[in-house]
């Protein structure tokens, strides 16, 4: 197996080429995630991380190693994988596939649940935990949270993806989907081990997407165990490090949850082969009711930034008194014309506690700078744009113990000094959905790429 | 005198990431396993130290794992400010390992 990611990361084409010259039965790759928070599944954007560019060119390598090896790509694709993401990638193969010369049949599979499925699930009675106690999530799916969503995507597991290998296809093409998903259909398709194979996939997702390497990965499966090398020569494996990526992302090391079953890895064991490749083997798959994960992104509202930067010293030692001073001032808002339910409003202060607000140990900042910024959001955007305004000048002339800056306390950055921010989505659903059948609500298309005649 | 060894002078990899939107996991390798059993017998790390640490209830901390295989300590905990929150600014949560690093490990 070559497995890789297609997500937007860049890998060198030695490392590819050397990796194709192996001869592998299938290229694999991860495509789809929730990283970069609410907004890529809540907004309707076809594009919303790093735009058509860097997954262009993996489609490029992908789809013509695919061609010319005969053997299958299976991939997740479209950002959050919802269904305009999803249709943002396949115009992608539509012209790259054109570009190319080429022709390919793909099975295409949605990711994106429609709400009246949800809704008649409910009616139904079927029970939709949370996958985590937490108090901004309702312990059991409710029809508010499917209605107040703007989607709602579920990961799907490899079962759909295998039905779709099975379609007579050159590749699948999913959009959201578990990491691992793309990386374990072909392995259980051809009836390896599932704890032998949902272990190789949980490495080299990781391998791929975050960890120690962001480089194509060579693995090779056996009855008992995988041996995983990089395709780049000039990096390595070691048990060590083949291990620790097993860690990635997951929230207990010794047993990671999925769709159908629990990979336990307390008798994982991490073998050298040489000086590059790592045998992996020990892991069981202990099997429980299967469920998907359903995440949901809900509208929070418009929002408008500003950024100021502090360079007096007097005003760094009272930041304190200053950012009470702008915060009163933006809760006042604008009385007689916006209520404090309109709004909500944050400042972040870069060089004193942003990164880490309540957590933070440093309690006083040695830092000769300050970043200030006004983060407003509204449900109408002049709102959100006059409550940031009111911040920003608050900052530029408010008045504090020992000020002496009487023309401006503080540096603005851009101009306008307000930025639209777009629309702010938040996370309304986390939950678990039971399925009798782990295909039943993913749908199939099967598509002839290019799907428009190439220009 | 010995220097004061801490999990900054010790460890190779100290990292942090969303282990899903509400939880921030942090992993701390060793690049041999001496310094990760002295680690592992000292249990530097603890539930309630953790909680000390982030300033957050015991409750909230999720796991502290010694991973042998990966020569590595594993901490999870609910964050306060999740990756769903408009406000939040450290969305993936890769910039949450530092509490961890002044440590001592003796």
């Amino acid at each position: 197996m070559l497995a890789t990611n297609v997500s937007g990361y860049s890998w060198p084409v030695e490392a590819w080429q050397r990796a194709l010259a192996w001869r592998p039965d299938v290229i694999s790759a991860q495509g789809t995630t929730l990283d970069d928070g609410a907004y890529l599944l809540g907004s309707d954007k076809m594009y919303t991380r790093g735009g058509k560019l860097p997954f262009r060119r993996a489609m490029e390598l992908v789809l013509s190693a695919a061609k010319a090896l005969g053997i299958p790509a299976v991939f997740s694709a479209g950002d959050s994988g919802h269904d305009i993401g999803l249709e943002g990638a396949l115009r992608v193969i539509d012209e790259v596939t054109a570009e190319l010369g080429i022709r390919m049949r793909l099975a295409v599979i949605s990711g994106e649940l429609p709400k009246s499925y949800l809704l008649d699930r409910l009616e139904r009675g079927v029970s939709m935990p949370r996958l985590i106690d937490h108090p901004r999530l309702s312990p059991w799916l409710t029809t508010e949270d499917v209605v107040g969503s703007t989607r709602v995507v579920a990961q799907m597991g490899p079962e759909p993806i295998m039905r779709a290998l099975e379609m007579g296809v050159d590749g699948v093409v999913t959009g959201r989907a578990l990491d691992e998903a793309p990386h374990l259909a072909l392995p259980l398709l051809r009836g390896f081990d599932r704890g032998v194979a949902a272990h190789m996939a949980k490495i080299v997702e990781t391998a791929q997407s975050g960890g120690t390497w962001r480089t194509p990965h060579l693995v090779t499966l056996h009855r008992d165990r995988f041996e995983i090398q990089p395709a780049h020569p000039a990096q390595r494996c070691t048990p060590t490090s083949v291990a620790s990526v097993a860690l990635y992302e997951r929230q207990n090391p010794y047993a990671i949850a999925y769709p159908g079953g629990v990979l336990e890895l307390d008798a994982a064991r991490y073998e050298p082969v040489d000086d590059v490749t790592v045998a992996v083997s020990g892991a069981r798959w202990r099997a429980t009711p299967y469920t998907v994960k359903l995440e949901g992104a809900r509208f929070a509202g418009h929002r408008c930034l500003g950024i100021a930067g502090a360079r007096d010293p007097r005003f760094i030692r009272e930041i304190d008194a200053v950012l009470r001073t702008v915060e009163q001032a933006m809760a006042d808002g604008y009385p007689g014309y916006v209520s404090g339910r309109d709004y909500r409003f944050k400042l972040h202060v870069f060089g004193r506690n942003a990164v880490m607000e309540d957590s933070e140990p440093v309690q006083t900042t040695a830092s000769h700078e300050l970043g200030i910024v006004v983060d407003a959001v509204a449900w109408d955007e002049a709102v959100a744009r006059a409550i940031c305004y009111r911040g920003l000048h608050t900052l530029l002339m408010c008045d504090y113990p020992g000020r002496r800056t009487t023309s401006g306390n503080v540096a603005w950055g851009t101009s306008p000094e307000v930025i639209e921010a777009g629309e702010a989505y938040e996370f309304s659903i986390h939950h678990l959905l039971p399925l009798d059948d782990p295909c039943e609500p993913f749908r199939v298309e099967v598509l002839d790429f290019p799907r428009r005649a190439a220009a | 005198m010995r220097t004061r060894e801490t999990i900054d002078t010790l460890a190779v990899v100290v990292r942090s990431k969303n282990a899903g939107p509400y939880v921030t996991t942090c992993d701390v390798f060793f690049a041999d396993r001496a310094t990760f059993e002295r680690a592992r017998a000292a249990q530097v790390l603890t539930p309630e130290r953790v909680a000390e640490l982030y300033r957050i209830p015991v409750e909230s901390v999720l796991g502290v794992y010694y991973y042998e295989p990966g020569l590595a300590i594993k901490v999870s905990f609910l964050k306060t400010v999740d990756a769903g929150d408009v406000f939040c600014a450290d969305i993936a949560g890769s910039a949450q390992h530092v509490p961890l690093l002044d440590v001592e490990v003796p």
